[in-house]
């Protein structure tokens, strides 16, 4: 039997002490992470701390693995005793010759000793021959697997990187250290009114939010000050800080108009300023509902109201509709004796979103017994869902029952396919031969209702020239003979006449011209059209005379009122009162003024702004005017440049502050005139006016 | 063996100590190194002055004593007329060089100053070349250009906003985009500004409403300070509380413009052919009626006119939206131009036949040292609408004009206005009463002005100026050197009831804008013995300035005895001597 060798068993028990030291570290470093994810959780450590959060769970890491091994060192009686615990079919050999190992009784070996030795001797070398031959079959790693503990050590891990990512927003590494307060993160949750329906919506280190009227804007600012210093552009007030703890800050503003919130990290003990953000609100109204009546677009004149009319509407809004609707005022009645009776039409709805709907209505006119000489003046009625907002109503349009020699009622449009601007008697006339020529093709309904819109043209025509007249026109009888003159009238305006009949004949004219488009009305009222057209063309002729060169359509001056020339420049001024006019005085705008200064105080930063100059400078440009596009661009432009300088690069903060400046300058540019003109020069004038002088012979 | 060179050593030491004691004075003759002259701050000047540091002596700078001079940063150095030595110029492969940029003088606070740049482009085919207007370091214009060739001379218009009133020191810089290179180019001017700095009259021989309107498009105009004066009837008379007659006009006013002409009196004329003539201001006569008048005298001919007709354009210049200066429907016009005048805004009338030809309706001729501006577009005033024409920036923009040329009683400027630290400075001033009378009047002319010249720095202190008579009359000069220190000076001369001043800008990275072209700095190198050459022969310019400058040789004073080196001469000789001797044991 070969002798025995100790060196096998100590080496297996040494391997397996290394197996246990590592299921060790692995339980010490596990608990570790755990507890630095226990005090990331409780925000530990802060921003302004030695440690990043990261380096945090490493020191913890390698502190509970040295804890632990130190705690529970695995010694080497301890490695075999849990040898054999976990290999008990080695029956506790390899445990007994550790011990001897340890022990080193090797018992002598002198060749014709006692036999007591040679027993020693003989056991020794057969439980070490054992004991190797069971430490080679013997595998450390699946006696003492490490894999659970691993797994264990990993998930440990995996929640820590939870922990600290969402306590530093994703920087697992680790914020750098900053002694001066700085801001991390700001996140803006924007709550618009509840009746949009739509929830609270969260935006990170934004530069700009637009939130709707109404809405709770909720600043959250991470930072390793000590307080913040909140400003808000459309209030003196400085709104309430929240502190959260753990270098988190709210503040709630409800914005009431465009402008911005500027926050400032503050930190006790330290002199130099903390950064500064600022975020630019730009605040958007709820814009009214706008209805409309997609058909018919026009206002009808109905031989009778036994109808049917197919209405259409249809309403838009910006954010929600509440309700659409259709409603109409029926007017009898005539002289001072009208009744009214309001009402609504039940309309089909579709809503296509909440922003888009429509509706349609086949409304019988029966039900509202229409009598000649009746109106009815229908509109789309919308509203939207915004709390108090009232409802809205379309243009309106009206049916009108005509009776019989009546004038259109007061209001009534033409039809918006015609173009209003060019018309004019001449297209009267001109429509009128069309519908004749028409007339063979079209039923008698329809011819009816042709003649009837082209009666309200003709009436607006002859409104409008009324209305050039000042009103004093005097309404004619439209049976009255053009020649008939109203005596009383003609009496009263008798010395207007005789002070120049003639002068007068454009008056005469035009009064013509607009008795006879009266009667082109009552005819195409009438359906008449052919009579009407001989109207319409002798209301062209009368037109043509009153328009000629020679005619003065102005009232002349009646001659009480004439001018002495005689008594010009006569009479006595001492008595005049002499006061000096007025002076023009001129301010420069106070925008122009504003951002001006604004531009001086980029010029005082110098070549190397701080970042806190700029960012103040950002609010200062904001609040030269909030809503505008070019402010706000150039706050943001600054804005970065403090974020630039903040983190050391002057180079790129210089070229943002150009690019403000040029947008200011060019903002400022955009309100002044150019100034280019050549320099005075005494020397250069005086001869260029001598040469001149002799040019002319005036030489002096 | 040893005794012979025991003595001589022993000799040699004691002829050391004796000529030591003579210390005898040798002349000899040599030549020194010759100092150029290195200009510019950039990579160029900087690799020019490491080209030429072994062969010469280098001084960075514009140094009157060198020997020669290089130019390294493309332009002529400051005192060049009066430099004699050798020059040479070395231009960049790739680089700007602004010739020119120039600006008003005086401009009011609420107008964009507009300052012409001309820059030579080289080596930039087909890359941007970003020109920027800064004032204080602050931006406030950019441009950027395409160049086409390798060799453009490149001009453009950038605009600045005063930022406040006093002086204005504009910096415009130029740099090939991307180039890489480090350094941009720059060239200063300033300018003065003022919140309102021109004076109108409006006297109005009776009401006119051509006359109305255009006060009312002046007066908006925070630059100019406008007092109107209108007859309403005989011997009865309309006016603010500033406005004076037009006897009184010529020291308070720059431009009077006259409503309805036709209606002035052959006293009022002269009243402003005076004001024209010998104050040097501007008169602008805005007729609304053809006629003949008294003021014919200052439109110089007859009036034709044309009465009725559609609409006409009048002016050259539409703007994007096609929108003319003015339009009228009723002309009067020159039938000739008179002499020295010229045509400010036409229109094409029409004649008989359907034709049209254009005729001057807006015309400017001038008047002794000053100006007249007659306007025939009689009834302009009706279109005023700004989508039909741009009646109150044209009236605006021409009464700027004529106003700026408005002569004052005294003129200062510096010549450069931008400067570095004790370079020259011309200071000129001119007294208008006196130049013009020497200018517009033949035989001797007596004028006497007493006229005080300060030069103010910004804390307060104020050096007075020795002023000189000029070449012209009515002219005074100065030549002095700038300020040590950086700051904005100003140059003041006042006389009995009249000052004016110009700003002086002291900058140690001042860069003027000489107004040369590349073409006067060859033929100034070429006059002063050099050439221009190229950055890519920069290797050539040692050898031109060795045979270009060829330094006298000078004689000298030597004492060879006081170098040291004697010592250990004297000291080797001596200890050598005794070694020797105690090797040969002796004493």
């Amino acid at each position: 039997m070969a002798h025995g060798d100790p060196a096998a068993v100590r080496e297996f028990v040494a391997r397996v002490r290394r197996r246990l030291a590592l299921r060790g570290a692995l339980e010490g470093a596990a608990a570790g992470l755990v507890a630095a994810a226990i005090l990331g959780a409780l925000g530990w450590p802060g921003r302004g701390a030695v440690l990043t959060p990261f380096a945090a769970g490493i020191a913890a890491l390698a502190a509970g693995a040295v804890v632990r091994l130190l705690l529970a060192r695995p010694t080497p009686a301890a490695a075999a005793l849990a040898a054999e615990l976990a290999a008990p079919r080695s029956q506790n050999v390899i445990f007994t010759a550790f011990e001897l190992s340890v022990a080193g009784a090797a018992p002598p070996r002198v060749a014709g000793g006692n036999g007591d030795d040679a027993l020693r001797a003989y056991v020794y070398d057969a439980v070490f021959e054992r004991a190797a031959r069971e430490a080679r079959s013997l595998d450390a790693a699946r006696l003492f697997p490490a894999r659970g503990r691993a797994a264990g050590a990993a998930a440990a891990a995996c929640a820590w990187l939870l922990v600290v990512a969402r306590a530093t927003g994703g920087d697992v590494v680790g914020l750098p250290v900053s002694a001066t307060p700085v801001i991390d993160r700001v996140e803006v949750a924007i709550a618009a009114p509840a009746y949009t329906g739509s929830g609270i919506r969260t935006v990170r280190n934004p530069e700009r939010v637009e939130v709707l009227e109404g809405s709770e804007v909720t600043v959250r600012v991470r930072s390793n000050a000590d307080s913040l210093a909140v400003t808000v552009a459309d209030s003196a007030d400085l709104p309430k800080v929240t502190s959260e703890g753990g270098g988190a800050f709210s503040v709630r503003v409800r914005p009431r108009a465009s402008g911005f919130v500027g926050v400032a990290a503050i930190r006790r003990g330290v002199s130099a300023p903390g950064e500064r953000r600022l975020v630019g609100v730009t605040v958007m109204s709820d814009a009214p509902p706008v209805p409309r009546i997609v058909a018919p677009d026009r206002d009808l004149m109905l031989a009778d109201g036994h109808r049917t009319l197919d209405v259409e509407v249809a309403a838009t809004d910006d954010i929600g509709l509440r309700s659409l609707s259709l409603h109409y005022t029926k007017a009898s009645g005539s002289g001072e004796q009208y009744t009214f009776v309001e009402g609504e039409v039940p309309l089909a709805l579709r809503r296509t979103n909440a922003t888009h709907w429509a509706g349609r209505a086949r409304w019988v006119l029966d039900s509202l017994g229409l009598n000649p000489g009746d109106i009815v003046v229908y509109r789309a009625v919308a509203a939207d869902a915004r709390p108090g907002g009232a409802p809205v109503e379309s243009d309106a349009f009206i049916i009108e029952i005509p009776a019989p020699g009546s004038v259109a009622a007061g209001g009534f449009s033409i039809d918006p396919d015609d173009d209003r601007s060019a018309l004019s008697q001449q297209m009267i006339v001109l429509k009128a031969e069309r519908l004749l020529a028409a007339k063979a093709r079209m039923s008698g309904e329809a011819f009816a209702d042709s003649a009837a819109a082209l009666s309200v043209e003709q009436r607006r025509v002859r409104a409008e020239f009324v209305f050039m007249m000042g009103g004093e026109v005097g309404e004619v009888h439209p049976d009255a003979a053009t020649e008939d003159l109203n005596e009383e009238e003609e009496a009263a305006g008798e010395s207007d006449l005789l002070a120049g009949r003639e002068m007068n004949a454009g008056r005469i004219a035009l009064r013509v011209a607009t008795r006879a488009m009266s009667l082109v009305a009552r005819e195409l009222d009438q359906a008449q059209v052919a009579s009407a057209l001989e109207h319409a063309k002798e209301a062209v002729k009368r037109l043509e005379e009153a328009f000629s060169r020679n005619r003065i359509l102005l009232r002349a001056l009646a001659e009480r009122e004439a001018l002495d020339p005689s008594r010009r420049l006569s009479g006595s001024l001492t008595e005049i009162a002499r006061a000096p006019r007025p002076s023009v005085l001129t301010a420069t705008p106070q925008r122009v003024v504003e951002i001006r200064h604004v531009l001086a105080e980029v010029s005082a930063l110098g070549g190397a702004p701080a970042a806190n100059g700029l960012s103040l400078l950002a609010e200062r440009v904001l609040r030269v005017d909030p809503g505008s596009k070019t402010m706000q661009a150039a706050a943001a432009v600054l804005a970065r440049a403090a974020s630039s300088a903040a983190r050391g690069d002057s180079a790129a903060a210089r070229a943002l502050v150009d690019d403000a400046s040029l947008a200011l300058a060019r903002e400022l540019r955009a309100g002044l005139v150019r100034a280019d003109a050549a320099d005075a020069d005494a020397v250069r004038a005086g001869v260029l006016g001598r040469l001149v002088d002799m040019l002319r012979g005036r030489d002096r | 063996m040893t005794q012979p060179l025991r003595t001589w050593l022993r000799s040699l030491a004691v002829a050391v100590a004796l000529l030591a004691f003579w210390d005898p004075a040798v002349t000899r003759e040599r030549a020194d190194r010759a100092t150029v002259a290195v200009t510019g701050d950039g990579a160029l000047a900087q690799r020019v002055r490491a080209e030429l540091g072994d062969r010469f002596d280098v001084v960075a700078g514009n140094w009157p004593a060198a020997d020669a001079l290089v130019v390294a940063d493309g332009r002529l150095p400051g005192g060049y007329t009066e430099w004699r030595a050798p020059a040479l110029a070395v231009l960049p492969a790739a680089g700007v060089v602004i010739e020119r940029a120039e600006a008003s003088r005086i401009v009011g606070l609420d107008a964009a100053v507009v300052v012409r740049v001309s820059a030579r482009v080289r080596g930039a085919a087909g890359r941007d070349v970003v020109f920027t207007l800064r004032e204080r370091g602050t931006a406030l214009d950019r441009l950027t250009r395409r160049a086409s060739g390798d060799s453009e001379l490149m001009e453009l218009a950038l605009a600045a906003p005063p930022l406040a009133a006093g002086t204005l020191p504009l910096r415009v810089e130029a740099a090939i985009a991307g180039s890489g290179a480090p350094d941009s180019t720059h060239a200063d001017l300033v300018a003065r500004v003022e919140p309102a700095p021109w004076r109108v009259l409006f006297h109005d021989a009776r009401p006119s409403w051509m006359s109305t309107f255009v006060q009312r498009a002046v007066a908006r105009d925070p630059r100019f300070t406008v007092a109107s004066r209108v007859l309403t009837s005989e011997g009865v008379a309309s006016a603010t509380a500033s406005a004076a007659g037009l006897g009184a006009a010529a020291s308070r006013y720059d431009v009077i413009v006259v409503g309805a002409p036709q209606a002035l009196a052959a006293s009022d004329v002269a009243a402003l052919e005076d004001f024209a003539r010998t104050r040097g201001g501007s008169v602008v006569l805005l007729l609304d009626a053809p006629g003949a008048g008294p003021v014919d005298r200052l439109t110089g001919r007859a009036l034709a006119g044309r009465d009725g007709g559609a609409p006409v354009a009048v002016g050259d210049s539409s703007d994007v939206a096609g929108v003319p200066p003015l339009v009228a429907t009723e002309f009067a016009w020159p039938a000739a131009l008179p002499p020295g005048a010229e045509a400010i805004a036409t229109a094409a009338v029409a004649v008989a036949g359907g034709s049209a030809v254009r005729r001057p309706v807006v015309w400017a001729s001038p008047e002794g040292a000053g100006r007249v501006v007659a306007s025939g577009a009689l009834d302009a005033w009706r279109f005023r609408d700004t989508a039909r024409s741009r009646f109150d920036e044209f009236w605006r923009a021409l009464l700027a004009t004529e106003a700026a040329r408005a002569l004052a009683p005294v003129e200062v400027a510096a010549e450069p206005a931008v400067v570095r630290p004790n370079e020259p400075v011309r200071i000129s001033v001119t007294v208008r009463d006196a130049a013009l009378a020497a200018v517009m009047h033949d035989g001797p002319v007596t004028a006497t002005a007493s006229v005080r010249g300060e030069l103010r720095a910004p804390a307060g202190v104020a050096l007075p100026l020795l002023l000189e008579p000029g070449a012209l009359p009515g002219t005074l000069s100065a030549i002095v050197r700038a300020p040590a220190h950086d700051g904005s000076y100003f140059i003041s001369a006042s006389l009995p009831g009249a000052d004016a001043g110009a700003p002086l800008v002291v900058a140690r990275d001042a860069a003027p804008a000489t107004g040369e072209t590349s073409e006067a700095l060859a033929a100034w190198t070429a006059s002063r013995g050099g050439a221009v050459l190229a950055e890519r022969d920069i290797g050539r310019l040692g050898p031109m300035l060795a045979a270009a400058i060829n330094p006298p040789p000078h004689a000298y004073v030597a004492h060879p005895m006081r170098s040291p080196w004697w010592l250990l001469v004297f000291a080797l000789a001596l200890s050598a001597e005794w070694y020797m001797r105690r090797r040969s044991s002796l004493p």
